[in-house]
């Protein structure tokens, strides 16, 4: 056998024409397929990066800056120790009357009524949240090195008062 | 290169490999679709043709490897064997070369063909098949030895 003859053989083999129709029409259709695929993948993707989003959002909302104020009656809030000071008061020097922050070694002299409502997050800390309708102040009890705080915001926004708080805590 | 392109160019070059490698035109037939479709599946963007060729070339014996060490294609029992139906006519080359290398094993029929009827180098065919010069060089020499023999018989038989 010479190569010539090999050659000769081989060169009376040929792929058919429909052979190469349907190889080209499926071709054709995987690309399209693929396409839709990699659309696919890239909606799946953005889908997990919203969703990761949200969750983070939510997990931050209820891990760092969860909010709930309760409201109470005058009698309830003053069935604890407010209005006999028998720890260390510290008002914000800037807004001497609206914001005071007592401390506490213990935690009987901070109103029943704070710790009965759900806690609040603020920077990550347990927080529990009043609101006196009468006397229109804010209080909050927290526990922070094995003291208890309880602060008052007279006359102040909701807003102003869980800012106060959240430098309260940042220092 | 469009895909129709591609199919039409190197369409011979792929079948005839598959054929002689699968020595069936029906298993050729698959394995033809398998390869382009591989193409199409790679994403694959090869403005040189030689390299393109190669590409082909390697993907066409892997998926006759594949095809033939398949579990399910050891398994299968052609239905004829069982039933009263006749065997599909495919054409076949139907020469004494096509039926010597029906006898020759898989390894010595590619470099055989890509020595011969593609015209690569011994290098090039080693680059293409993954092996050494000297590995390419003895295969050839031992596959050329062996299809002689099987002519020869042929020939006296």
């Amino acid at each position: 056998m010479t190569a010539t003859d090999y050659r000769k053989a081989m060169e009376g083999i040929h792929a058919s024409e429909e052979l190469k129709k349907a190889t080209i029409q499926k071709m054709q259709k995987q690309k399209i397929t693929k396409r839709h695929v990699s659309r696919l993948r890239y909606i799946s993707i953005a889908a997990c990066a919203c969703l990761f989003v949200f969750w983070g959002g939510y997990y931050y909302h209820a891990q760092y800056s969860r909010i709930y104020i309760k409201q109470v009656s005058s009698l309830e809030i003053s069935s604890g120790s407010i209005g006999v000071q028998t720890g260390k008061v510290d008002s914000d020097t800037g807004k001497k009357d609206i914001f005071i922050t007592e401390t506490y070694q213990n935690r009987e002299f901070i109103p029943e009524a704070l710790w009965d409502t759900n806690p609040s997050m603020i920077r990550g800390r347990k927080v529990y949240l009043c609101f006196e309708e009468e006397t229109q102040t804010y209080y909050a009890a927290a526990k922070q090195n094995g003291k208890y705080l309880l602060f008052q915001g007279r006359n102040t926004k909701e807003s102003e008062f869980v800012q106060y708080l959240k430098s309260c805590f940042t220092e | 290169m469009t895909e129709e392109e591609v199919v039409q160019k190197f369409a011979d070059t792929v079948y005839r490999i598959a054929l002689i490698r699968m020595k069936h035109p029906g298993d050729a037939d698959d394995v033809f679709q398998e390869v382009f479709l591989r193409y199409v599946q790679s994403g694959k963007q090869i403005r040189d043709e030689e390299h393109l060729k190669a590409w082909l070339i390697r993907v066409t014996i892997n998926c006759c490897n594949s095809a033939q060490s398949n579990w399910w294609r050891k398994k299968v029992v052609p239905l004829m064997e069982y039933t009263d139906l006749k065997e599909p006519v495919y054409e076949e080359p139907g020469n004494e070369i096509w039926e010597a290398l029906k006898k020759l094993p898989q390894k010595d029929i590619d470099v055989i063909h890509l020595f011969y009827f593609e015209g690569y180098s011994i290098k090039e065919i080693s680059r293409i098949l993954h092996g050494t010069e000297t590995a390419i060089k003895t295969r050839l020499f031992r596959a050329r030895k062996r299809l002689q023999t099987i002519l020869e018989e042929g020939k006296e038989g």
